[in-house]
């Protein structure tokens, strides 16, 4: 090919990357303008409105750091962020697991599987103003109550779940659970059937057992899925609010106070509305150093 | 263009000034809190609709509310009127975002303590004097209703609250009379506790939460929850501390059990008769009578006022809903004109006939419900005594919420009763603070 061939050649493939680059834009430039609208103006007024003294009734007035350097001495606050990484650092792992094992289970050829995914799927679907209001009928502090009639058949009880701050944390943990092991499974279970036959295959002929072929083949094949679901699990996790709302309003004694119904006291009930926006510029700081720390951790590829 | 650091922080300072602007022109540029309310206008002069908001008549009292009380009204002056019910827990929100979102009410239901942060706030008018004076409200109603010497509120429904004790439990105790001082409530207590029953129902929240429950001792053992003017924090003095150890001795005998909670949808302890002895409000009288109505035969239950303290009157607590203008209204006159329909004696008696409430005051035209309540009666003979309330300060909004943990830390026992009263302290004098 001739010299000015195979400028010709370039010229026209430069001609259509830049075609393409202008296509590549304007499908975007939708959801970019949708992001920037709803997301970042938000954001950006947040944390402008983040330094300032504002209780919705009067005008915004600046305040420099001091919202800031309230949150820093509010034990409340803290308390909160404490109860939602006691509600990640349990619920998380526990619900991952039990996602995977039901994941395992139902990926198998067993009859009745269709009606077992749903079950295990339902709580995930059903809004969580009901799930509440189900645990608020489960966990009734009489004899009635339907937990308290199963411990009663062990001789324990009747406890006030959610009426006991030694109590309720644990409570609303177990609730998070049970709601969360629906989606995680469906993702597992979508991942599961991506993972090839051959490597299975292999093992055998290595002479894997089940717990090595599950250690060796299935675990590290499911790593993307894993830290998909721990990066969306911690986010949901610090934006938990109508279960706590419905289930026990943060109490009692603020034991299951959590970020977010805090920053709704504040802003809602005490009408301090800039502490609430320098309240919600922490949490997303929290948000944004979890998932970095959770991509360091699990190992999460560009791929992921 | 060329996106430099300097072009991204101007463009977002923008974007936030714009909505800053944006905010206050939404809540400030309506507000007119001097307009002043004229209750003088003739029903032929009003005009356009108006809206109530309030936490009461839920259920089947909503037909009363309708029927009842705004229907005649709405016939009288041509004035329509919608209701937006939220339940007591959500109101304070559904005010702010209304206030924020420029929806707010004509004429806002709150309750006791709630109307010195927002008159301070200049959300509700004032309320002309003269009309206050021909109303005839005692003054232990009227008190929660004042901010700055002026009238914002008035009350609608009185929710009072006082003891009850179960007669054949005291009988079988040999107990002849209800107590009389705060020693003789927790002796008497004591001695009612045992065979699956506890003595005293104080805090199940069959009648109010642990804040209220505090409240109320704090005024028993003589104390107040601020000072006069509203700026001083006082319940953290000795009678807040006598009223926390009070809860706390009767924890330790077993004479209160902080485990014995109200289910919902189910009957009080009292009602139960689990609890020799409950705190109970005039409000429950309905579920008495729907859930345990042999407890409204008569002679089925006794009922008395909270012992002092420390010498003087006994004193009985005072919740309740109070009627507000709100200053941003477009339709003051007419929502004046529905607020004193609303205070009209016979719709007093009708609505709280229905809610199972107080009426504001004894002048009422005879109502059988009324009169048929044990409670309501014994609320009514005793209205002078209904010194014990919550709020009194501007910035209680910002106290109350916070307040109902503090309590409950100390009752679970993750606080002493000295660090309790600390953080009390702090956490109303940080708000008292923050007044403009």
């Amino acid at each position: 090919m001739s010299a000015a061939g195979t400028a010709g050649a370039t010229a026209s493939r430069r001609s259509v990357r830049t075609a393409e680059r202008r296509w590549g834009l304007l499908l975007a430039a939708p959801a970019t303008l949708h992001t920037l609208l709803w997301i970042g103006v938000p954001i950006v007024i947040a944390f402008v409105l983040s330094f300032t003294s504002y209780d919705i009734i009067h005008a915004p007035e600046f305040s420099g750091l001091e919202n800031y350097g309230i949150i820093f001495t509010d034990g409340l606050f803290w308390r909160s962020v404490l109860h939602n990484v006691i509600i990640a650092a349990v619920g998380i792992p526990v619900s991952m697991f039990l996602a995977l094992v039901f994941a395992v289970l139902l990926d198998r050829a067993i009859p009745g599987r269709g009606l077992f995914r749903v079950m295990v799927f339902l709580p995930h679907i059903t809004a969580t103003v009901a799930v509440a209001m189900i645990w608020l009928w489960i966990y009734n502090p009489s004899e009635n109550g339907l937990m308290n009639v199963i411990l009663g058949v062990v001789g324990i009880g009747p406890l006030p779940f959610l009426t006991n701050p030694d109590l309720a944390l644990a409570s609303v943990i177990l609730v998070t659970i049970w709601q969360g092991i629906g989606l995680k499974m469906l993702i597992y279970l979508a991942a599961l059937q991506g993972v090839d036959g051959q490597l299975y295959e292999a093992a055998d002929l290595d002479g894997a057992g089940i717990v090595q072929k599950f250690r060796h083949v299935t675990v590290p094949m499911l790593r993307p899925a894993t830290f998909f679901i721990l990066i969306t699990s911690l986010i949901a996790n610090f934006q938990t609010f109508d279960l706590i709302y419905i289930l026990t309003e943060g109490g009692p004694a603020n034991s299951t106070s959590v970020v977010t119904y805090r920053i709704y006291q504040t802003a809602f009930q005490e009408f301090r509305v800039g502490l609430a926006n320098a309240q919600s510029v922490i949490l997303l700081l929290i948000l944004v150093v979890l998932a970095v720390l959770s991509r360091r951790i699990v190992g999460g590829s560009d791929d992921d | 263009m060329p996106v430099s650091r300097r072009s991204v922080l101007s463009a977002s300072g923008a974007l936030a000034a714009v909505g800053l602007g944006a905010a206050a022109c939404g809540s400030g540029a309506a507000l007119d809190p001097d307009d002043p309310l004229d209750l003088d206008v003739a029903d032929a002069d009003l005009s356009g609709s108006i809206s109530l908001l309030t936490p009461d008549f839920v259920g089947e009292d909503r037909a009363v509310l309708d029927d009842d009380v705004i229907a005649p009204f709405t016939e009288r002056t041509g004035v329509p009127v919608s209701v937006d019910q939220v339940d007591w827990n959500k109101l304070n929100e559904k005010i702010s975002t209304g206030i924020a979102g420029g929806i707010i009410a004509d004429l806002i239901m709150t309750g006791v303590g709630w109307t010195q942060p927002f008159a301070e706030k200049g959300i509700f008018a004032e309320i002309p004097a003269d009309f206050i004076e021909s109303l005839g409200f005692d003054e232990s109603v009227l008190a929660p209703a004042r901010y700055d010497g002026k009238y914002y509120s008035l009350p609608q429904a009185l929710d009072l609250r006082f003891l009850a004790y179960h007669p054949e439990m005291f009988e079988a105790r040999g107990i002849t009379e209800p107590p009389a001082t705060m020693e003789e409530l927790a002796a008497v207590a004591e001695e009612l506790t045992g065979d699956g029953v506890v003595g005293l129902d104080y805090l199940s929240g069959s009648a109010g939460g642990a804040r209220q429950a505090f409240v109320f001792l704090l005024y028993a053992f003589g104390g107040t929850m601020f000072s006069e003017d509203g700026l001083t924090t006082r319940l953290a003095e000795e009678p807040g501390r006598l009223a926390l150890q009070w809860m706390l001795d009767g924890m330790d005998s077993g004479a209160i059990d902080y485990n014995l909670q109200a289910a919902e949808g189910q009957p009080s302890p009292f009602q139960q008769k689990r609890a020799a002895m409950s705190l109970v409000a005039t409000g429950n009288w309905p579920t008495w009578q729907q859930m345990t109505p042999e407890l409204c035969e008569e002679g089925a239950a006794g009922v008395f006022l909270m012992p002092p303290g420390s010498g003087g009157d006994p004193v009985m607590f005072q919740g309740g809903s109070f009627l507000s203008v709100s200053s941003l209204s477009k339709n003051k006159d007419a929502a004046g004109a529905f607020m004193e329909h609303m205070l009209d004696p016979e719709i007093l008696g009708i609505s709280n006939a229905a809610t199972g409430k107080v009426p504001p005051t004894p002048d009422i035209p005879a109502n059988e419900e009324i009169q048929g309540s044990l409670l309501t009666r014994f609320a009514l003979e005793n209205l002078q005594y209904a010194g014990a309330t919550e709020g009194g300060t501007a910035a209680y909004m910002q106290i109350r919420t916070n307040l109902d943990g503090i309590v409950e830390g100390c009752l679970t026992r993750k606080k002493s009763v000295d660090e309790t009263l600390a953080d009390m302290q702090t956490l109303c004098d940080d708000a008292i603070s923050r007044l403009r």
